[in-house]
């Protein structure tokens, strides 16, 4: 029996797609229009995943108030926003509400699915124990890649899927750059590079929250980012 | 506003222009008016009063003139006497030396000489004749003498003769005929008078006149006495004889004089006297004459009395430079031509004497203080025997005037510095409230032509006010539109997102359905017309996304060699092959800002380089200090900028036509380099090189001066 996918999403093309799609990669699929709709279907049993839209009919933010309510329902429940809003205000909020990602309409099937894929990977791997394979340690930095969750410095470092893969990206060969462009390939998303520039300057928030120096991960202007090696690290 | 005009407006030197303070204040000189018509009515006023003074001082001459006629004492004068000589006090004697009593009692003695010459027979000068000669009288003689000069002095042989020097007389007395005498001499001494026509007249009515002649030098002096009783007309001249021939070669003739027929005089009574005295108040005198304008009776001065020391002395005194320069400099010195006359001539006494009822207006006098006067004819028995004159000063009608200028002045002057200081204090307050509207107006949108706030709508019910609040309205529409057309991208942009998310997803689905091999060919057109329809929207949202990051970011210290460096480096790669240089300062260069938006100027700065630059030419990227400023500098080959654009370059939505390519063209890309170097305190600005064969885009941002603690 495939997971349970539910999508929220006021546009009948859009969500018909969408549906076809996930159906066809083996997802069981329930659509619904509204948020009213929606909640009274997640009232009577959750879905595995949601995938919602913000504005909903007349509702501008309706699906913030549906994400809050999911939210409250189940803590575990993977919720991605799937919303034509691009702005910071809107990412931010979104994430601020516990949804898990945050995509914006142009994000193409294949990258969705492998998102979608990834959220239930990590869901699947919270119980199991991790392989060592699986686990990716640079300097103070842990990665679970089966999981996909992060430690910075012996504490939980939470991210987003695009975050996860950005910071997987980077890590992975400490000292080299990786241009916005690359890191968009290797996050499943195509955006502007703009975008990139605020998924970073999120995570670097992230990573300072938990020790605010010295920053692990480094501009370099007109190329990219690249994850300051340890031997830098340890000369900082 | 848009940037364009609110450029043109700074660009245009502020001349001076007189503001609404200056033309309020030039529009109300208009009051000046008021007190030229102040001037005016009393100028009116003097005049009206001068008219009541004549008047009165007629009326005044008539009564007086009344009196006098009434009360008259009169007097025969005796006939003719006066007329005929001037009476002297001392008697005369005859002795030919005329200093003692004739110039001694100041005698009128006259000079005759060629104007009077009666008959010659040749050659006549003033030293062959002329004398000088007075006529006198005493008591009841008429005495006159002659001081004949004669070169050459012929005496007669006989008394009585006329073929010798003599002197004629020619004689009228009353009732009689006229007689003519002969007086000449056989020597010095003694000489009596013979009658030309003997026996022609009877002894008894002949004259008896007596005299002495005395020689002198070159001439000699003849003094002749006659009596008076009787006598009506008297003339006398001169025969010069100049040898034994005894023929006359020169006679000189005098005036004849004549008595006026005998009339009734008069004198004015020690009790008219005292009435005309009471009449005469100060500044008011009175004259009566008689009909040769002999002064018979005065009374009264007009003297004008001292200047009085009032309390506004002090005031006058202070004012008096103003005063005098309106209404000009006042006389000090006070001439009354007629003070110790005797006998008067003045135009009215003449028109009054020749019986012209009308009274007479006549000012007399310096122009300040003028005298009035009116003369009024006095009739004795039905013939005019004298004038009455009455005269004033109009020194009280100018001591008002100058009051009432004085007075006028003041308070014209109290006027315009209360109307000039509320005046100014309401146009001020007026042309400040329109002065802050202005600048409220102004501050109201930016120079990127955004509504920053609206102006209070002011709540005074004034026009100013209705502008005030009708801007307050216009700015508050615009803003509303401008709002939307800022909103309207973005809403672009989100309504537009959801159509694409529809067909890539049907694309998508598409895709993973087993298509024709030719068939995703077209997927795949229609996949690159989706991307680049969402980099347009990417792209027509950048500028406020750019300001919304620009709220939201921290600013750093950090180093602009570093990232224009790097920047350049990842340049090179990206746009190869393109060359781009750099050439950087060699140090580090401190800016406070954010590195990213440095990094996305430069993106636009050298993207829109390589649009324009002529093929194989390098892109040449500098950056250097100056005292204040990072400039940074972009210099590209290619066609030079359309002059007109130089310095609209940086607004958004311009854009020059580059080469063709696939990226969209919005015009945004040096709008952003502006508000990106705007945030670093910078400015950008384009422009052609010197040769004209490329065009230089300089940014210049704020210099990182750290802290001197």
């Amino acid at each position: 029996m495939g997971k349970r996918i539910a999508i929220v999403e006021d546009d009948a093309g859009i969500r018909a797609n969408y549906s076809d799609a996930l159906t066809r990669h083996g997802y069981q699929v329930s659509a619904y229009a509204d948020r009213r709709e929606a909640e009274a279907a997640f009232d009577s049993r959750l879905p595995d995943l949601a995938i919602i839209d913000i504005g909903l009919g007349a509702e501008v933010d309706g699906g913030f108030d549906l994400c809050r309510r999911l939210r409250a329902l189940s803590s575990t429940l993977p919720i991605v926003f799937l919303t034509a809003r691009d702005s910071d205000f809107d990412v931010v909020s979104g994430l601020r509400l516990g949804a898990d990602d945050y995509l914006t309409k142009e994000v193409s099937l294949p990258h969705l699915l492998a998102r979608i894929a990834a959220l239930f990977r990590r869901m699947d791997a919270l119980s199991a124990t991790p392989a060592a394979e699986d686990v990716l340690v640079r300097g103070a930095l842990t990665l679970d890649l089966k999981r996909m969750t992060a430690q910075w410095r012996e504490r939980a470092l939470e991210l987003t899927v695009t975050e996860f893969w950005i910071v997987h990206s980077l890590a992975r060969i400490p000292g080299h750059v990786k241009s916005r462009q690359q890191l968009m390939r290797d996050a499943s998303m195509v955006v502007d590079e703009g975008t990139i520039t605020s998924h970073i300057k999120r995570i670097r928030k992230k990573l300072a929250a938990i020790t605010p120096d010295p920053e692990p991960i480094e501009s370099v202007y007109g190329m990219g980012y690249r994850w300051r090696t340890a031997g830098a690290d340890a000369s900082s | 506003m848009t940037p364009a005009t609110e450029r043109a407006r700074s660009s245009t030197p502020r001349r001076f222009a007189p503001g609404i303070r200056a033309k309020v204040l030039f529009a109300s000189s208009a009051l000046l008016l008021i007190p030229w018509i102040g001037y005016a009515f009393v100028a009116e006023m003097v005049r009206f009063l001068n008219d009541g003074q004549t008047r009165m001082l007629a009326d005044s001459a008539s009564a007086v003139a009344a009196l006098v006629q009434e009360r008259a004492k009169v007097v025969m004068a005796s006939p003719g006497a006066d007329d005929l000589a001037p009476a002297l006090a001392k008697p005369i004697e005859l002795d030919g030396f005329i200093e003692q009593d004739w110039i001694a009692q100041g005698a009128q003695v006259r000079g005759y000489g060629g104007t009077r010459l009666a008959e010659t027979s040749g050659l006549w000068t003033a030293e062959s004749l002329s004398f000088s000669h007075a006529v006198a009288r005493h008591g009841d003689h008429l005495y006159a003498f002659f001081d004949v000069t004669d070169d050459r002095i012929v005496y007669c042989a006989t008394e009585g003769s006329t073929a010798c020097d003599h002197i004629r007389i020619s004689v009228k007395t009353a009732g009689g005929k006229p007689r003519r005498y002969a007086v000449s001499a056989s020597a010095p001494g003694p000489i009596k008078a013979a009658a030309l026509e003997p026996g022609s007249a009877s002894q008894d009515d002949a004259v008896v006149i007596e005299g002495v002649w005395r020689e002198r030098e070159r001439g000699y002096t003849v003094e002749l006495r006659l009596p008076a009783a009787g006598v009506q007309q008297i003339a006398f001249a001169v025969a010069d004889v100049d040898d034994a021939s005894g023929l006359v070669s020169a006679v000189i003739t005098t005036e004849e004089r004549t008595a006026a027929q005998p009339r009734s005089g008069f004198a004015v009574s020690e009790e008219v006297a005292a009435v005309l005295d009471a009449m005469a108040r100060a500044n008011l005198r009175i004259w009566v004459v008689d009909r040769h304008g002999t002064v018979i009776g005065r009374a009264g001065d007009i003297q004008p009395p001292p200047p009085s020391d009032t309390a506004t002395a002090a005031v006058r005194r202070a004012l008096e430079p103003l005063r005098s320069f309106v209404f000009g400099a006042q006389p000090q010195v006070f001439v009354d031509p007629l003070a110790s006359a005797s006998r008067l001539n003045t135009p009215e006494i003449i028109d009054a004497l020749a019986g012209a009822r009308a009274m007479r207006m006549h000012a007399r006098g310096s122009s300040a203080a003028r005298i009035n006067a009116a003369a009024h004819p006095i009739e004795i028995g039905g013939e005019i025997a004298g004038a009455a004159l009455v005269e004033q000063t109009t020194e009280s009608i100018s001591h008002m005037r100058e009051i009432a200028l004085e007075r006028l002045l003041l308070a014209t002057l109290g006027a315009f510095v209360c109307g000039a200081l509320i005046l100014v204090f309401y146009v001020s307050h007026v042309s400040n409230r329109l002065r802050r509207l202005r600048d409220e107006a102004e501050r109201a949108i930016d120079s990127a032509g955004r509504i920053r706030g609206l102006v209070a709508g002011s709540t005074t019910s004034d026009e100013i006010g209705d502008l005030s609040r009708s801007y307050s309205a216009v700015l508050q529409r615009l803003a509303q539109y401008t709002d939307y057309l800022e909103n309207l991208a973005r809403r672009l942009n989100h309504e537009l997102r959801t159509p694409i998310a529809v067909v890539r997803s049907s694309l998508d689905n598409l895709r993973s359905e087993a298509v024709a091999e030719h068939s995703s060919v077209y997927i795949d057109r229609a996949e690159a017309g989706l991307n680049r329809l969402s980099a347009i929207l990417s792209r027509m949202s950048e500028a406020t996304r750019l300001e919304d990051i620009m709220r939201r970011s921290e600013r750093e210290m950090f180093d602009v060699d570093a990232v224009v460096g790097g920047c350049v480096e990842g340049y090179r790669v990206a746009y190869a092959p393109q060359e781009i240089r750099y050439t950087g300062p060699g140090h580090a260069v401190r800016v406070s800002g954010v590195p990213d938006l440095i990094a996305q100027m430069l993106d636009k700065l050298v993207e829109n380089a390589t649009e324009y630059a002529s093929a194989r030419s390098a892109i040449d990227v500098t950056l250097e200090e100056d005292d204040a400023d990072v400039v940074l500098r972009v210099r590209n080959d290619g066609p030079p900028l359309p002059e007109a654009m130089e310095g609209g370059l940086f607004e958004s939505m311009v854009s020059v036509p580059g080469k063709a390519s696939g990226v969209p063209h919005l015009g945004l890309g040096l709008y952003i380099v502006k508000l990106i170097a705007r945030f670093h305190q910078g400015s950008a600005s384009a422009a052609n090189t010197a040769d004209g064969a490329g065009v230089v885009v300089t940014v210049r941002l704020a210099r990182y001066v750290s802290d001197p603690a």
